[in-house]
């Protein structure tokens, strides 16, 4: 026999689950516009009805109804569109930042325009045109000057913007490292609360919509994997060690990286081992400043370097309006600080190294004449194995057939016939350690192709080979020593200046050329103030001859292809990232289809658990008005 | 599927945000009138738009040259053309001094004084400068006057005449002053005072008995620039074989004293410079050992013939002062005959000149044009079409705007009490 009172229970019943329903509504209408709430459902659930099948259940018909209770507030989420969007998310913010920094290099290099470097390699190849046809003239002499100032100014503040962008993508990864490591704290500090409250049997929607909106924030800096299979706890990994797990985390650090001019490498706190990055903003950062600028750096370098040693090779052959010769148009200083080329590269107070930049034979030859000999060149890439790269020559080849097939073998040295009709070699950018740039490896000849021919080394074979990595090896070379150039100290575009010959006095500016009196192997007698032709000479040598900078023939070439290397990448970023962001929205509106707050639908829901609620009060006044009844007429 | 609030929200922005930079960049594009202004717009365009720009300025560059050298040349044109003028007056007195009706007195004075002073004025027109001021016929010299006139007291039969030119000396070289005019075509913008004011052919006869000599090493020496090399051993026909089969208008011969002759075809003067540190033409008695530099270093020994213009006027004027009319009609007239000969092949040459480097004008004007309108097209919007982008654009983001309004407005809540 039910108890009295048994319908007022059941109405107060489905009056506060109706409340909380109608709160529940609220708090989704509430939270409508939050992109990481989602949605939450109050689930209903029947009470258990009367009577249990047990001894003491009362005789009757059975299994009564009890009315309604919540058996869980339930939020709707798919885990599987949340990964989703943490690997999506993880690699769009790795093109952002390409993307924004491409657009920083394009600003930093200004083309196509009239203002920019090539503008001023333009100018500077006229004036030497023009100092060719009035080399007695000042005036012409002071325009020359002044260009060339343009051009070095163009080219160091080049250099100078690009060691900002590289340290303020340093400064980008030390605060990325630490909101790292606060959004990691962060989610140490929800999971605590998360593992309470489930403890405690409760489903806590609103700290699970925290998380993972942590976690979409922690994935756009680093790839993280999250791994749910645990009930009790969330692992986060990067690569394959372990962020967060329940409540320990695993923080991230920067140190001072000494090999990378102190810019700062990221380690585990714990352990100091380089954490390994896959996606995410901090990866493309690291790609950004050791791998794009870092290249960028080194062809400023390159162009610098290959301008300074181009006009001043010639120009050291040339005479001043006053006869003098030997002079240096730009200025650089050379690694080196003895006249053996010797350096100490890994800084252990032992010079280790010969830096050379530039080697060019003592005999005089003709790109078109056949060598007439074989033999076997032999030279090491730029790595870091030093691959050995042979280059085999036969009778038949010319001197220029010769420098086709080094400069296409990938030796990490280039060749070129120059000015003087001397057999030279050039230094290029190093792949392996930034720090050997510009120094020449490895020469050796089988043949007498670079002894007797070119007039390069001393000697054939093994024995006779130039390699870096002894001292002194510089006496293995044949050449005249104003025929070499020792490798520039480090950034020579930072440091490239003009002479301070020529900035004080333009009248130095060699344009005139010379004779060799008395067969001394170098010019010595001018050809009087009236001869432009070593002008003429060096405007040649930037634009139309070969002189070889890196692979490219000359800096106007080299120049346009860097550019057109900077607009293909730059703009493959740009399309990279309109692509992403089509398929995160596409994604985003999945997600949002199931978790999203559609307010019709919360409408409607509080309409029906208002009369829900309206029903409940009136069965609860029903029932009043029954006992009403019944207790007046007793 | 589900559709919820946010997500048309969201959709409505990405689309408007997309018409917007899309709006934007036609909108940039129609206001710098370009479309390439940073690399990523057009890797390729951009770097044609860079080479085209270098090339325009290349071109700049070598108009500049061009028109120098067109000035040059043809200002040394009209001075040649004056000289011309001045020597057919000299003929026409000299024919006239030579028609045997003249007094001595007039042929002197009234004569020879005005040779004298068309004398003068063919050193002056010799000497004249371009407008930076350098001379016209003197080589690659250009600090100084390519010819010194020598003036000297004259004394003839009696007759103190004052101080009169005597002699001129070319103090210029025969090397070539040259412009380029295109890559790696370079013009020679001067003609040598020695060759354009030269009268006869020059010869050299070295007076020294070279039978027997022995080339000592391999040596080398320039005769009018062009080199020629002596191996060890070459003997004298050696050496006279190699000069006739070098493409020099000198020709050698051995004298009947077993010396040299060289003796040139047109007239100019011979240029000869031993190489570095040989000295072939000194041991051949050919020039002399204290003075090596070009253009006056015959040996003292040897026997020079051979007029610049100048000498064969101050011959003529020598004449006419002596009153020699046989020599006047005979070796003069026929002396002034072939300077001025040589001066109107020179003018030629200065016309041919000129109308090269007219032609070269002209293509480079086209080139630059070209290359101008590669410039144009790759750098600069179509405007038609861009205004029609636009346009679009604008009636595209018009809809948006409209459906998206009309989308977000109505909610239930507009339909309940």
């Amino acid at each position: 026999m039910p108890s009295t009172f048994s319908g007022l229970e059941i109405a107060k019943r489905g009056l506060t689950v109706h409340q909380q329903a109608i709160a529940t509504t609220g708090h989704n209408i509430s939270n409508a516009d939050n992109k990481h709430y989602a949605r939450q459902r109050v689930n209903f659930e029947a009470m258990s009805p009367l009577y249990d099948p047990a001894l003491n259940r009362a005789n009757g018909p059975g299994m009564i109804g009890q009315g309604v209770q919540i058996s869980s507030i339930e939020r709707i989420r798919d885990n599987f569109i949340d990964d989703r969007i943490l690997d999506l998310s993880q690699e769009k913010a790795s093109w952002n930042v390409r993307e924004q920094y491409f657009a920083h290099l394009e600003i930093i290099y200004n083309e196509p325009s009239d203002q920019a470097i090539r503008a001023s390699l333009d100018k500077f190849w006229a004036s030497w045109q023009e100092l060719a046809q009035f080399p007695e003239e000042y005036s012409h002499r002071e325009v020359l000057k002044t260009r060339a100032d343009e051009l070095v100014y163009n080219i160091n503040s080049t250099y100078g913007k690009l060691r900002d962008l590289r340290e303020q993508a340093d400064t980008e990864i030390k605060n990325n490292v630490q909101s790292l490591n606060t959004l990691a704290q962060e989610i140490r500090d929800l999971n605590e609360k998360i593992l309470k409250s489930e403890t405690l049997g409760d489903q806590p929607n609103d700290l699970y919509d925290r998380r993972d909106e942590l976690l979409q924030r922690i994935s756009s800096i680093a790839n993280i994997n999250v791994s749910r299979s645990d009930a009790n706890e969330i692992f986060i990994y990067i690569g394959s060690e372990i962020l967060v797990q329940g409540e320990t985390v695993n923080k991230l650090t920067t140190i001072p990286d000494t090999k990378n001019e102190g810019l700062s490498r990221v380690v585990w706190d714990y352990n100091q081992k380089d954490v390994v990055l896959g996606n995410g903003s901090l990866y493309s950062l690291f790609n950004i400043r050791d791998k794009v600028l870092r290249e960028h750096v080194d062809k400023m370098d390159l162009l610098a370097i290959n301008l300074h040693d181009i006009v001043n090779e010639i120009h050291k052959d040339g005479f001043s309006l006053t006869g003098e010769t030997n002079i240096d148009f730009f200025k650089q200083d050379s690694l080196s600080k003895n006249i053996m080329g010797n350096y100490d590269l890994n800084n252990d107070g032992q010079n280790d190294t010969t830096a050379i930049f530039k080697v060019a034979g003592n005999n005089k030859i003709k790109p078109e004449q056949p060598i007439g000999i074989n033999g076997l060149l032999s030279f090491v890439k730029n790595d870091e194995n030093h691959t050995v790269v042979q280059v085999a020559y036969n009778a038949n080849d010319t001197v220029d057939s010769v420098i086709q097939k080094i400069n296409k073998s990938g030796a990490g040295l280039v060749a070129y016939v120059n000015h003087d009709n001397n057999f030279a070699l050039k230094g290029n950018v190093a792949d392996d350690n930034w720090q050997k740039n510009f120094m020449i490896r490895h020469i050796e000849d089988s043949g007498e192709f670079l002894t007797g021919m070119t007039g390069i080394l001393q000697s054939s074979g093994e024995n006779g080979a130039f390699d870096y990595r002894r001292i002194n090896d510089i006496s293995k070379l044949q050449s005249n020593r104003e025929n070499i150039s020792f490798t520039p100290m480090f950034h020579p575009a930072g440091s490239f200046k003009l002479s301070n010959d020529i900035a004080n006095n333009p009248g130095l500016i060699s344009a005139a050329s010379g004779k060799d009196i008395g067969g001394t192997g170098d010019y010595n007698q001018p050809n009087g103030i009236k001869d432009g032709s070593n002008a003429l000479k060096i405007s040649n040598a930037l634009r139309h001859e070969k002189s070889m900078v890196g692979e490219y023939q000359n800096p106007d070439d080299f120049y346009h292809a860097l550019i057109a290397k900077l607009g293909v990448e730059s703009r493959e970023a740009k399309d990279k990232i309109e692509g992403q962001e089509t398929m995160m929205k596409n994604l985003e509106t999945m997600r949002q289809s199931v978790m999203g707050v559609n307010l019709d639908e919360e409408m409607s829901n509080m309409v029906q658990f208002q009369h829900a609620y309206n029903a409940s009060a009136k069965m609860l006044q029903t029932i009043n008005e029954m006992l009403e009844l019944l207790i007046s007429k007793v | 599927m589900r559709i919820t609030n946010s997500m048309i929200h969201n959709d409505m922005i990405l689309t408007l945000n997309r018409h917007k930079s899309a709006m934007a960049k036609v909108e940039n594009e129609l206001a710098t009138g370009v479309k390439i202004s940073k690399p990523s717009d057009d890797p390729t365009g951009s770097v044609n738009q860079m080479i085209y720009l270098s090339r325009m300025a290349e071109f700049n560059q070598y108009e500049r040259n061009v028109q120098e050298a067109h000035d040059r040349i043809n200002m040394i044109d009209n001075q040649l053309g004056n000289a011309t003028d001045i020597m057919h007056r000299v003929r026409e007195l000299t024919v006239q001094a030579a028609n045997g009706i003249n007094s001595k007195f007039e042929l002197r004075e009234s004569i020879g004084k005005e040779i004298e002073q068309h004398l003068l004025s063919l050193v002056d027109l010799a000497n004249v400068k371009d407008s930076t001021g350098r001379p016209l016929f003197g080589g690659s010299v250009i600090e100084r006057d390519p010819f010194t006139a020598i003036f000297e007291r004259n004394v003839t039969e009696g007759v103190d005449n004052g101080r009169m030119l005597s002699g001129v000396v070319y103090q210029g070289d025969n090397l070539a002053n040259s412009r380029e005019i295109e890559r790696r075509e370079a013009m020679d913008v001067s003609i040598p005072g020695n060759k354009a004011f030269w009268g006869t052919n020059m010869t050299i006869t070295t007076n020294k008995d070279s039978g027997d000599y022995i080339a000592q090493g391999n040596q080398a020496f320039a005769i009018d620039g062009y080199k020629i090399d002596i191996s060890a051993g070459d003997t004298i026909e050696n050496i006279i074989d190699k000069i006739n089969n070098a493409p020099v208008e000198v020709k050698a011969s051995l004298g009947g004293n077993n010396d040299l002759i060289l003796s040139t075809e047109t007239p100019h003067q011979i240029w000869l410079e031993d190489i570095e540190s040989s000295t072939v033409l000194q041991d051949l008695g050919v020039i002399d050992g204290n003075n090596k530099k070009p253009g006056n270093n015959i040996s003292a020994a040897a026997t020079v013939n051979g007029m610049s213009i100048f000498d064969v006027v101050i011959q003529l004027r020598k004449d006419l002062y002596n009153g020699d009319q046989l020599a006047i009609g005979g070796r003069d007239l026929e002396a002034i005959d072939m300077a001025m000969e040589n001066l109107l092949r020179y003018r030629a040459e200065a016309g041919a000149r000129v109308n090269r480097l007219e032609s070269h004008t002209e293509r480079l004007a086209m080139d630059k044009t070209y290359t101008q309108e590669l410039l144009a097209k790759n750098e600069s919007i179509d405007e038609v079409e861009s205004i029609v982008n636009l346009k679009w654009l604008e009636n595209v983001n018009n809809y948006a705007l409209k459906v998206g309004a009309g989308m977000i407005k109505p909610t239930l809540m507009d339909f309940l009490r």
